[in-house]
């Protein structure tokens, strides 16, 4: 079977087309279904959030629609609940983004090695990745709770503690406590990246390092770290969207409290949507969402050009 | 063949036809958040015998947890596929949802075949001088307390802020808590403040007044509130970790547990929650919030629950009839076997229990909990977790409600 009896193939009306159109026409006739899908599942609500953003809208009845002009992104640069879900939310961002690289990285060494039981140790470490994040908030949250959490009770045990500490209930703790329940749940799927990443590394390139009397170390930073370079910034803007739009975990764990210390961007959209009603403003904050997700795909871009 | 093919199909058509049961030529779906408590029995009952008068109508209740309600109704209403009746909020979002022309104008509902509501429940569903939803029953905030645990300290319940500290000292030298208090998900937090307001503002105007715009939030009174609950937070007379627990969850568990021998805030729609969990484990009863020695204990309160029909709703005349069906003689007898209090006058059992004669006491003297800005609202919410965080006081809240205003 050849591609010319296929060529060959078609309808009159078919091979005419091919005789008048142009190729450009050609490629957009066949892009045209997934053009569709994408302007309506993609395109149109974007395109809709960044006109709603600069409107007055209730969300109940698009008649009492108000245009407001920058009036919601100027409130924004006032409000200090925005500014601290916007710091939060870097916070992060950068701190699971940090932690689940270090972690999924040493992970996937850990399970690269021909120790027995890796396969079992990486489907152990996968699990949580395949639970839901709400699942993993209550969890969590039972685990960090002041009065019979499993923590304090183990600290308590050890003689750490002798009070009960309210993990979720204190600003000084909250947001750690999220990033971590986060790094836990989402360090399997970075090792399981890593550890992709980690079976392309020529073994010709350990063996010279090796001939030329590299430490361990040394042929981690020099030979391994490098070949990794393009899964770590795939792996990394992954971490950084995730972190980014993170609203789950939060809302289960304090529900952006206490006084808005674990408040992040989603969280602060979804009271300003659905709880005060301010459709514009909700999608004032969805818009810096989508300009910090681009910000960051760009940047990924821009360090790969240098790699 | 063919002939036999289509015996076959008639038979199991007439077999399948048999063994189904009568399907209702409407269904009418039922929003409510409310499955704590006692109200899915006042449910059930109502439905029941809604189904039973009306063979050809079908009610689907469904509950839908009160983190999501909003998200989902406002979702529904926009989309133009709202629930036949839904329970509406009773806090700062109703009057966006009155305002938004998704409800249906109830005042001419109301007036046909439903009980004369109390004026004040009237007023609190009113907006531009129509009715937008059937408020059902009333309630009022107390703060429960475990009998058994304060009898073994020889403890009374207190009638003033001073005793209040007492009893929370005397019980945390007993290794117990005071008053458990979950406000991670805010509103309870909020509820300690409308409580305070009872004392620092006797007149109960200035929180109407404020919404309205002729009172400033920064008043002294709101600060003194917020100041008064910043001390007893000071004093112990709160369990720690308000700021970690649910209102309905973690801090009710203290309680359960006997960890904490007093939960705040209980109203008669988590009565029947308590009494399950408890179990019989301890005697438990409910005393307001109290003021300073002299001033009359006074407990918050307002409406419970409330329905609205959707504007323009294809099954509102069903719709309505079902709300008449929670709302006739045996829909009240119904809430009050559950302890719950109809927003319309009612006689009164004579076997009524003492919890519900202590709902009822406290609801002829019950004050506003609400605060209809939702912003304003919002700053309450927050500058009360940070009062529970031992990080602000009555000026830092009030300067905060102003600039949400």
């Amino acid at each position: 079977m050849t591609a010319a009896p296929l060529a060959a193939a078609g309808t009159p009306m078919v091979r005419r087309f091919r005789r008048r159109a142009s190729p450009g026409a050609v490629g957009l006739a066949l892009a045209a279904p997934t053009l569709c899908i994408f302007a309506g599942l993609v395109a149109i609500p974007v395109a809709s959030v960044v006109v709603t953003s600069f409107t007055s809208w209730t969300g109940f009845d698009i008649s009492g629609i108000g245009w407001l002009g920058i009036e919601n992104y100027a409130g924004l640069l006032t409000d200090p609940i925005f500014l601290k879900a916007f710091a939060n939310t870097l916070i992060f961002t950068v701190a699971t983004t940090v932690l689940l690289n270090a972690v999924g990285l040493g992970l996937a060494l850990l399970v690269n090695t021909r120790a027995h039981g890796t396969a079992f140790l990486k489907a152990v470490l996968f699990l949580p990745v395949l639970l839901s994040p709400v699942i993993v908030g209550l969890m969590w949250s039972g685990l960090l709770r002041g009065v019979g959490g499993g923590l304090n009770q183990l600290l308590g045990f050890l003689g750490l503690i002798h009070q009960p500490v309210f993990w979720l209930g204190d600003g000084r703790f909250a947001l750690a406590a999220v990033i971590i329940a986060t790094v836990w749940q989402f360090a399997g799927y970075d090792m399981i990246l890593y550890y992709a990443g980690l079976q392309n590394v020529p073994d010709t390139l350990l063996e010279a390092a090796e001939l030329d009397g590299a430490r361990a170390w040394e042929k981690f930073l020099h030979v391994v770290l490098p070949a990794l370079y393009h899964v770590m910034s795939v792996v990394a803007l992954l971490n950084v969207i995730g972190g980014l739009r993170i609203f789950d975990i939060v809302y289960v764990m304090t529900r952006g409290g206490p006084s808005r210390s674990t408040e992040v961007l989603a969280t602060y959209m979804y009271e300003q949507g659905f709880q005060l009603n301010a459709m514009g403003v909700a999608s004032a904050l969805a818009v810096v969402l989508i300009v910090l997700a681009i910000g960051a795909s760009a940047l990924r871009l821009r360090v790969l050009r240098h790699v | 063949m063919k002939l036999t093919k289509a015996i076959l199909l008639g038979a199991l058509f007439a077999v399948g036809g048999a063994a189904l049961p009568a399907q209702a030529a409407t269904t009418l779906e039922y929003w409510t958040w409310n499955n704590e408590g006692d109200y899915v029995k006042v449910d059930a009952a109502a439905v029941q015998r809604f189904e039973a008068a009306h063979p050809d109508v079908a009610v689907e209740v469904t509950y839908v947890p009160y983190a999501d309600y909003m998200t989902k109704l406002k979702a529904a209403l926009a989309a133009g596929q709202p629930p036949a009746i839904f329970q509406v909020p009773w806090d700062s979002g109703f009057r966006d949802l009155a305002a938004s022309g998704k409800l249906a104008p109830m005042s001419g509902v109301l007036a046909n075949g439903f009980p004369a509501i109390n004026q004040s429940a009237k007023d609190f569903v009113t907006l531009d001088g129509e009715i937008w939803a059937l408020p059902l029953d009333l309630n009022t905030l107390q703060i429960a307390y475990n009998k058994d645990a304060f009898a073994k300290l020889g403890l009374a319940p207190p009638t003033t802020t001073d005793e209040l500290k007492a009893v929370a000292n005397a019980l945390n030298d007993a290794g117990t808590f005071g008053i458990a208090l979950g406000t991670k998900d805010k509103w309870a937090g909020g509820d300690t403040w409308f409580a305070q307001l009872t004392y620092t503002d006797p007149t109960g105007r200035k929180l109407p007044d404020a919404d309205a715009g002729t009172v400033k939030w920064d008043d002294a009174a709101f600060t003194a509130a917020g100041d008064r609950v910043a001390d007893l937070v000071a004093a112990g007379v709160f369990a720690p970790g308000a700021n970690s627990m649910g209102a309905f969850n973690e801090s009710l568990d203290l309680f359960v547990s006997g960890a904490s021998a007093m939960f705040y805030p209980v109203g008669n729609f988590i009565s029947g929650g308590i009494n399950d969990k408890v179990a019989g484990a301890f005697q438990w009863d409910l005393f307001p919030f109290p003021g300073d020695a002299g001033t009359t204990p006074t407990p918050t309160g307002g409406i419970a629950r409330m329905f609205a029909l959707p504007a323009g709703g294809a099954s509102n005349d069903a719709a309505a009839d079902f709300l008449r069906t929670l709302t006739d003689e045996d829909g009240a007898a119904t809430l009050m076997q559950y302890n719950f209090i109809p927003s319309w006058p009612v006689d009164v059992p004579a076997d009524a229990s003492p919890l519900y004669k202590n709902f009822l006491a406290a609801q002829t003297n019950a004050r506003s909990r609400t605060i209809y800005t939702p912003p304003v609202n919002a700053a309450l919410l927050d500058g009360m977790q940070a009062i529970f965080d031992g990080r602000g006081r009555g000026a830092e809240l009030t300067d905060a409600l102003a600039a949400a205003h």
